[in-house]
């Protein structure tokens, strides 16, 4: 009895001194998992301040399809737009197939493009080296590029999340109200090439919780008479009660902290004009 | 209990309408312009061996995705698979997707070839259904149930009519450029059930539908006279409107099919005549030196746009019914022509020439508002989808083959129709009748 017990006890010990062995030295046999390099973005976290200061991108984020002048447009294919020495954090391009045809891209003088500045000319350099020529490319496309992101601001085509006027000298910042009407960007699918595009302004009335949650979004009721008559507008609204809905727009997500509390009733106006252009 | 219940219920609207007085106020001015995903779901019930809730609900994701205003999710991502296509859907579970729309129905034999089938649409983020038809049909008429299923649920996402219960006719070619056959040709707007209508033993052209969509109006060149052919698609009966020299391109019908719009050359002229259809009475509208021709009627017959040199170059201009108050549109460089007044009625469609290349675009019927949607080598001869929102037109290669394309009015969705060789001038049909 003593000897069978004793050989128990043994038995066991073994079995849980094999396990902890397999538990803990097993895995040091296999080989290391790669190391996966982390995608590096640079973002900007804007701070919230009385007036919004955002630097313009290089292309707004819906560009709005222009309708042309009635002088003629030039058959030229879309110039590209001088790209940026700096690596700075571009809005993504249109798949090439998606893109509307627009023969007036570059051609067409939507952005006005200011006088070149007179600057003191240099003795033109014998370009001895083409390093040195490619160099001094890339600084003059530079500074043009940074001359025009200055004034494309004040552009109405060019407004991107803001409609304040960038000024370099102060902090970037996001305005309480500019960081509530991008909220919903993401979102919102406006009528583009619906008859009358530019009539559809949708107004809904959202209650939040203070958390962001959305507890209840309607049509503003004196709306309703035209929902029930309007099929571009019923659609229209139908798709602006949607944006309120979407898992990207609820909850609300990095708005100010003293935003949220604001939101318990909220209204939102749909304003398609800017994008039916 | 009652009074107490309905004094909560004002107290809380009361409430809610003293908040909103002062709610913040968000200005939404941009969005994203993407096609919103919605989910067709393979309508439940045996069906039969022809018409069954797989090729039903196939044809109707493929009409959607087609227009460039839907994204169907594909079927290997549901999470809730539709065994009961009257029951409502779990909601979260098509949310999870991202599905802003689901689609579920039936297909259930009725006996005697014929067959019932129900779709209905739910709004997958408000919860709750926003559409749905019964359809008792013939079996062999599947394909356009599926069309017309697809027709409600675009009408009912985007408020515009639908287009996919249509056909288009064309012009199809084949051959050396020297000896070019051409016959006319018909199909659905998916470019299914293709057939021939002519043998190629005469050149056609420029085919048109009538307002009731069964039969077709094309000119017929036979010992060099052109003649004008009306063609009935049920019964495949052909008559001759009649010679009528000097005329290059078929006319016109008004929206009620009662009268026609012509352009005839006469004594080194080419004026603009409308025919009563009822009396066969003709009646001069335009009268001036030089090229007027390829007329539209706008949607309610009361205008007329029309292309003319009258000023110098080919331009675009308006003009009443009767013929009076002309006034030029178009004010660009180059030429403009082929001009068609949109089913809509806000825009007119044209072909443009400028610089070496030819441009469909559209314009306000004022004239503003011009847009260029395509460009190529060769584009000309638009034609309006009938909810005024597709445009179809061919475009010609260097090499010298001819195809069709459909754009959107927003420039996007540029897509090649399919058909069996070269194709031109196309004409979209109006929605066909039940």
């Amino acid at each position: 009895m003593f000897f069978e017990q004793r050989s128990l006890k043994l038995s066991a010990g073994l079995h849980i001194g094999l396990l902890l062995i397999a538990a803990f030295g097993l895995p040091a046999l296999l080989p290391d998992a790669p190391e996966i390099q982390p995608t590096v973005i640079t973002v900007d976290i804007l701070p919230i301040a009385e007036r919004s200061n955002v630097r313009p991108s290089d292309k707004p984020i819906q560009k709005a399809q222009k309708a042309p002048s009635k002088t003629p447009p030039k058959p030229v294919p879309p110039k590209p737009k001088p790209a940026a020495p700096k690596p700075q954090p571009k809005p993504p391009e249109p798949v090439e197939e998606e893109k509307p045809f627009d023969p007036n891209e570059g051609a067409e003088p939507q952005k006005p493009k200011p006088p070149k500045e007179v600057k003191p000319k240099t003795e033109p350099k014998q370009e001895t080296d083409e390093f040195d020529k490619l160099l001094n490319d890339l600084e003059k496309t530079a500074e043009k590029s940074e001359k025009e992101a200055k004034d494309q601001t004040t552009q109405e085509e060019n407004r991107t999340q803001s409609n304040a006027p960038f000024d370099e000298t102060l902090p970037l910042a996001l305005s309480e109200q500019d960081a509530l009407n991008s909220a919903f960007i993401p979102c919102w699918s406006p009528p583009a090439g619906a008859k009358d595009a530019a009539n559809l302004i949708v107004v809904v009335l959202a209650q939040y919780t203070p958390d962001g949650r959305l507890i209840d979004a309607k049509l503003d009721p004196k709306q309703q008479g035209r929902y029930n008559s309007d099929s571009f507008f019923r659609a229209a609204a139908d798709s602006a009660l949607r944006a309120t809905r979407m898992p990207n727009c609820n909850p609300l997500k990095n708005l100010p902290a003293s935003l949220y509390p604001k939101l318990k009733y909220t209204k939102i106006n749909f304003d398609p004009r800017v994008m039916a252009q | 209990m009652r009074a107490r219940h309905f004094l909560l219920a004002f107290a809380f609207t009361l409430a809610a309408k003293t908040g909103f007085a002062q709610a913040v106020e968000a200005n939404v001015t941009q969005g994203t312009r993407s096609p919103i995903p919605i989910a067709i779901t393979t309508l439940t019930g045996a069906g039969d061996a022809t018409a069954n809730g797989a090729s039903i609900s196939s044809v109707v994701a493929a009409d959607l995705e087609r227009s460039g205003l839907f994204r169907p999710i594909a079927q290997a991502a549901f999470i809730e698979q539709i065994s009961n296509g009257d029951a409502t859907p779990r909601f979260p579970d098509w949310r999870q997707i991202n599905a802003q729309a689901v689609m579920t129905g039936t297909v259930t034999s009725i006996g005697g070839d014929r067959v019932r089938v129900t779709f209905r649409l739910w709004d997958a983020l408000g919860e709750t259904q926003i559409a749905g038809k019964e359809f008792n049909t013939y079996s062999r008429n599947w394909r356009r149930i599926a069309h017309l299923i697809a027709d409600e649920i675009y009408k009912r996402m985007t408020g515009e009519l639908g287009y996919f219960d249509t056909r288009i006719v064309y012009v199809a070619e084949s051959g050396i450029q020297t000896k070019r056959v051409k016959r006319l040709a018909i199909m659905d707007q998916d470019g299914e059930n293709h057939k021939y209508l002519t043998d190629g033993q005469q050149l056609v052209l420029t085919p048109r539908f009538s307002p009731n969509t069964q039969q077709i109006l094309y000119m017929s060149y036979a010992n060099n006279a052109p003649r004008v052919f009306l063609r009935d698609l049920q019964t495949g009966r052909e008559e001759s409107l009649g010679k009528f020299n000097g005329m290059s391109f078929a006319p016109r019908f008004n929206h009620d099919g009662s009268r026609m719009l012509m352009s005839i050359a006469q004594g080194g002229q080419t004026s603009i005549y409308e025919m009563d259809l009822r009396s066969r009475s003709m009646k001069r509208l335009t009268n001036s030196p030089g090229i007027d021709t390829s007329p539209s009627y706008s949607p309610d017959g009361r205008r007329i746009v029309f292309n003319s040199d009258r000023g110098g170059s080919q331009q675009l201009y308006v003009m009443d019914s009767s013929g009076g108050s002309v006034q030029r549109i178009s004010f660009g460089s180059g030429n403009y022509a082929t001009p068609v007044w949109s089913p809509r009625g806000d825009k007119i469609a044209f072909t443009k020439m400028s610089g070496g290349a030819f441009y469909i675009g559209i314009m306000n019927p004022d004239g503003s508002g011009e847009r260029l949607l395509t460009q190529s080598w060769l584009v000309e001869g638009p034609s309006w989808a009938p909810n005024g929102r597709v445009i179809v037109f061919n475009r010609g290669a260097p090499g010298g083959s001819t195809r069709l394309y459909s754009v959107d009015i927003t420039g996007f969705n540029l897509r090649e129709l399919v058909t069996p060789g070269d194709a031109s001038d196309p004409a979209w049909s109006p929605l066909l009748q039940m």
